[in-house]
């Protein structure tokens, strides 16, 4: 309450301030003085005794002028009038009745405390955490934080660190250190409120920031490493999906091949099973008009061809000697060392009639090969349908 | 002007008047009480802040604290019901009820270290009837038992227990104690550390060998369908063989054997160890006029 604060009967002056807690307002300076002058004088006048009164009364003006203070922006004032609390009084300029009746304390209102708590704490699974926690707050009620407990800032102190070693005590490591540390700061908060109020202390909190959760630092390695190993189950895990994504179509696509191949190896033996046979059909068509010869032309031809690209060893000896030495290994190196000669050979043939027809054996051959017809020179043509 | 100086018993007398003045009243702050004494004993109790007179040198007033006041225990090592050692200390906020009681009690001097022996008292035989993990979670229950145990540890002292909170709850500051506990951890985080590798692990094997279950039951279907293809194919070929090759079969197997023989014996690797004998070699020796 202002002590300038209009309505009736609120002026202490005329009313007489009788109780304790009663307004207070600068007495009229002026009129006190008269006063003062008129008691002094009434015994009889002199100048000592002038002298005295006007001593007297700069005493009684300075006396008064004390009790002028101004309290600023960030505080409140008590006014304690022998103790007792009159009242408390915003910023501005004010008058309290002058030592040793009225005095004022000063309290910090607006200013932003702080209390920081940072400990080792035992969690539920009996783990050790070390969290650190900062809380700001400031003077609320200036007559609560004046009354209520004697050490407000130390209670508060006290409160955070009994509540946050609660805190951690009923959560488990895991939970403290992973979802639990983004509700800690709100709980606290919240508790750390209710506390301060029911003990009175007049304060207000603003804010509770969590600075940090993590394992004590002999053990930071290991949590790490945990933390580490769930990275690495979710990389295994990834890399094998990625691996599946992969393996599904490529699956897919040597299938598709597969059965491409196996199509098209249907085709071909048919195709092959329908060329054969009309290759055979023909032969056979001239082999009916004149069996006997076109067999016995067929024949040797073959043979000739044969005889003609191998390697031969023709022995005419008696039966009774069996003792023959024959050199296989080196009949076949000089048969592979003499390769110049048979590509000259097979280059050599540039006519496009037979080219089966070997070289070898003999001039008599070729006439033969003339009235057999291009017909029969095709069909002395390796097939390799037989090796699918 | 001479200013003479002042006789000296009117003013021996004003300041006389001035300490019995003095000496004649008393104030109570807002925040305390006092207690009122004659010749040491206790008159009346004042509550009342402000202005209070008093029989000057006759009466003296004592002056307590009447805010929430708090009392701290020293560290406690104990033992708790789970045989587990922990070092508490605990908080309590109190305040005065009964001023001469208190007076008495405490002759206003040691009210406080009274009040925390007290506390260390309940304390220690509270906490050992209580698990670790009450005390390390300040479970309410066991709070409202400890705040109930100071009340009676302190029953005499004229004050009210608002409060108990423990403020400190720790392992003991043993290093070996300590180590323990660090070793354990590290156990218990490796475990963690080998079970979310070791799934990992697993989810992966159970993944590419699905993916390669997969896999392979295409490639067998493929297979299927493959090999149903060339049979089909083979059987086509085959019949197409068998109705050409069925007008004459004694020709086919001679058309056939030249051209095995052809396929067979083809360059000069193949050695041909010869007698001059059959149809080939018919005139080798002889022109076969004399036939």
């Amino acid at each position: 309450m202002a002590w300038n604060e209009p309505g009736p009967g609120r002026d202490p002056w005329t009313q007489g301030s009788g109780g304790k807690r009663g307004d207070s307002k600068p007495p009229d300076l002026g009129q006190l003085l008269q006063r003062l002058k008129a008691l002094l004088r009434a015994p009889g006048g002199g100048t000592s005794r002038n002298l005295l009164a006007a001593a007297a009364s700069v005493l009684v003006a300075i006396w008064v002028l004390s009790g002028f203070y101004a309290i600023d922006a960030k505080d409140r004032g008590a006014v304690l009038q022998f103790g007792a609390l009159r009242e408390i009084v915003d910023p501005g300029l004010h008058w309290h009745i002058p030592w040793p009746v009225e005095r004022v304390e000063r309290i910090d209102v607006t200013q932003v405390r702080q209390a920081r708590e940072r400990a080792v704490f035992i969690t539920k699974d009996n783990n050790l955490v070390d969290i650190e926690l900062n809380v700001q707050y400031h003077v609320d009620s200036a007559e609560d934080f004046l009354l209520g407990v004697s050490d407000p800032d130390d209670t508060l102190q006290n409160a955070l660190t009994s509540l946050l070693r609660e805190a951690a005590g009923n959560l488990d490591v895991d939970a403290l250190l992973g979802d639990g540390r983004n509700s800690l700061a709100p709980e606290i908060e919240t508790a750390l409120q209710q506390r301060l109020n029911e003990y009175k202390t007049g304060l207000r909190v603003t804010a509770v920031a969590l600075q940090q959760v993590q394992p004590p630092e002999a053990v930071q390695a290991a949590f790490a490493d945990a933390i580490k190993a769930h990275e690495d189950g979710d990389r295994l895990r990834e890399e094998a999906r990625a691996y599946a994504e992969a393996r599904l179509p490529n699956a897919r696509g040597e299938a598709a091949q597969r059965v491409t191949e196996a199509t098209s190896y249907r085709d071909q033996a048919v195709a092959r099973a329908q060329g054969d046979v009309a290759r055979f059909e023909a032969v056979l068509e001239q082999y009916k008009k004149a069996p006997k010869v076109t067999r016995e032309r067929l024949y040797l031809d073959t043979m000739s061809e044969i005889y003609g690209n191998t390697t031969k060893v023709l022995i005419d000896a008696d039966k009774a000697n069996p003792v023959i030495y024959l050199p296989l290994d080196q009949i076949v190196k000089n048969a592979q060392a003499k390769p110049p000669e048979s590509p000259a050979e097979a280059s050599s043939p540039s006519i496009p009639a037979p080219p089966a027809s070997p070289a070898q054996p003999g001039a008599g051959r070729s006439s033969g090969n003339a009235s057999g017809g291009a017909g029969n020179g095709d069909a002395y043509r390796s097939r390799d349908r037989g090796n699918r | 002007m001479k200013l003479k100086a002042p006789p000296l018993l009117p003013v021996a007398i004003i300041a006389a008047l001035l300490f019995l003045l003095d000496a004649s009243y008393f104030t109570i702050d807002q925040r305390a009480v006092g207690v009122v004494m004659q010749f040491g004993e206790i008159l009346r109790i004042e509550t009342e802040p402000g202005f209070h007179l008093r029989i000057p040198y006759v009466q003296t007033v004592r002056k307590f604290d009447a805010r929430l006041l708090p009392a701290e225990s020293g560290v406690q090592t104990i033992t708790t019901k789970d045989e587990r050692a922990l070092q508490v200390a605990a908080l309590a906020k109190w305040r005065i009820a009964d001023v001469a009681k208190f007076y008495r009690a405490t002759a206003g001097l040691r009210g406080t270290d009274l009040i925390s022996k007290g506390l260390e008292r309940a304390l220690t035989s509270e906490l050992s009837s209580h698990t670790m993990q009450d005390a390390v979670a300040g479970d309410a229950a066991m709070l409202a038992a400890l705040k109930q145990a100071t009340v009676e540890e302190t029953k005499d002292l004229g004050i009210d227990i608002v409060d108990v909170q423990l403020k400190t709850v720790e392992l003991p500051k043993d290093n070996e104690y300590t180590a323990a506990v660090y070793d354990r951890m590290r156990a218990e985080r490796q475990r963690v550390a080998a079970e979310a590798r070791a799934n990992g692990s697993e989810a992966a094997q159970k993944i590419r060998a699905e993916a390669d279950g997969t896999a392979q039951t295409v490639l067998a279907e493929a297979y299927r369908t493959a090999e149903q293809l060339r049979g089909e194919g083979d059987a086509k070929a085959t019949q197409i063989y068998a109705q050409a090759y069925g007008q004459d079969p004694e020709f086919f197997a001679f058309y056939r054997s030249l051209n095995a023989y052809r396929v067979s014996f083809k360059d000069k690797q193949d050695v041909l160890v010869l007698e001059p004998k059959g149809q080939f070699f018919k005139y080798f020796k002889d022109e076969g006029s004399s036939k």
